[in-house]
């Protein structure tokens, strides 16, 4: 079998609605530019990094000028990605609040936001943290996972019976953004009640605590949590062998596991780094930092699913040698 | 260090111009199907090809 691009997971055979390419195709540059600003921000981010280790009061004022200049390249860079690319955030969270049910583009809009504006603030003011490379990123990775299962659902619209797996999938996000949207709103509470607890003891100190704060209650990894598993099945599906019935249902099955333990696996690292942030010893960077590692962690577990589609070769000989009514 | 006030603005326009032509790929249909191009060389039509060198087989 010949390997695959990712980014066509359609089969020569599926005729494609006129409609549906132009949404692709939109889908398409809302990502690759995501990805693009992406890695030009976390290379403007460097000099942000760097001066937690540098030493003399010469160089930190150099170091602070550049971090400066850098801050406004990144924010020229992050208002198209937050504008265009993560329109579809915008537009879901929107249509979720007009018909008043929570879904997940709703806490993941909050973060942005929360996210977005202090670090405008900070770059006007030309003092504080940004999180330009916290924000490209998240909105990389969430539009990549969501673009592959998306085009990888639309690909196995005629080649399985979907009712079954379009019922599947949505059962699965509604479970995942239920718990996720949940935690969020816990988060934001408690984010709120340190904040005002520091504000009381240190004003002072009160502002860089809650910033780290409302970052991490991002609900990246939550997010992306569900997406990534489906996709993972999806390509899964696409790729692979033609499988019986029993086989389905136990892909099935692990794809449950794997979205349970993305989701509470994630929920139990944002537990962990709570009370440190809640210490005010987690800087924004860290708190950025961890997030990556929880996202990471959730894509690097639902791409075991996905690598269990390639069977050694004596298997995959066995399987397609197999009579028909065998297999069903 | 102030070589930067030219070098971030030029980096800047070169993303800017590649973001403009990944914009018009995406749009002028390259990345509709990347299969296709692989594979064009398998449905080449090669009767062409024969018949213009040996005009008595076809």
């Amino acid at each position: 079998m010949m390997p695959r691009s990712s980014f066509s997971p359609q089969f020569a055979d599926v005729p494609v609605a006129p409609e549906s390419l132009a949404t692709k195709r939109r889908a398409l540059v809302r990502l690759g530019l995501a990805w693009l600003a992406m890695m030009q921000v976390m290379m403007f981010a460097l000099p942000g990094y760097l001066r937690h280790e540098a030493a003399g009061q010469d160089s930190l004022e150099v170091l602070d000028w550049a971090i400066l200049l850098m801050n406004w390249a990144s924010l020229t860079l992050t208002i198209p990605v937050v504008l265009y690319s993560a329109w579809p955030i915008w537009r879901g969270s929107a249509q979720a609040l007009s018909r008043r049910r929570i879904t997940m583009d709703i806490p993941v809009a909050l973060s942005l936001f929360v996210a977005f504006v202090p670090s405008v603030i900070a770059t006007f003011r030309g003092s504080g943290e940004v999180y330009f490379d916290s924000i490209t990123m998240f909105v990389a990775f969430l539009l990549t996972a969501r673009y592959i299962e998306q085009r990888a659902r639309l690909a196995n619209l005629s080649t399985n019976d979907h009712s079954t797996l379009a019922g599947f999938s949505s059962t699965l996000l509604t479970q995942a953004n239920r718990v996720a949207t949940l935690f969020v709103c816990v988060q934001l509470v408690a984010a709120a009640v340190i904040a005002a607890v520091w504000w009381v003891i240190a004003p002072a100190q009160a502002w860089s605590v809650l910033v780290p704060l409302l970052v991490m209650s991002c609900p990246c990894a939550l997010s992306l949590a569900a997406p990534v598993s489906l996709a993972a099945l999806q390509l899964n599906l696409a790729g692979g062998e033609p499988l019986s019935t029993l086989e389905r249902d136990a892909l099935l099955a692990r794809t449950t596991r794997m979205t349970r333990q993305n989701l509470y696996g994630a929920l139990i690292w944002h537990v962990l780094t709570m009370p440190l942030a809640a210490l005010g010893w987690v800087t924004p960077w860290l708190a950025a930092l961890s997030m990556l590692f929880s996202s990471a962690a959730v894509l690097l577990n639902a791409w075991r699913l996905y690598r269990s589609r390639r069977m050694p070769f004596s298997q995959r000989g066995r399987a397609t040698a197999l009579p028909n009514h065998l297999q069903t | 260090m102030e070589i930067l006030y030219l070098l971030l603005p030029l980096s800047l326009a070169i993303i800017a111009l590649i973001g403009a032509v990944l914009w018009w790929a995406v749009f002028s249909g390259q990345y509709d199907d990347a299969e296709q191009a692989g594979c064009s060389i398998l449905y080449d039509d090669d009767r062409m090809i024969t018949r213009s060198v040996d005009p008595d087989q076809s």
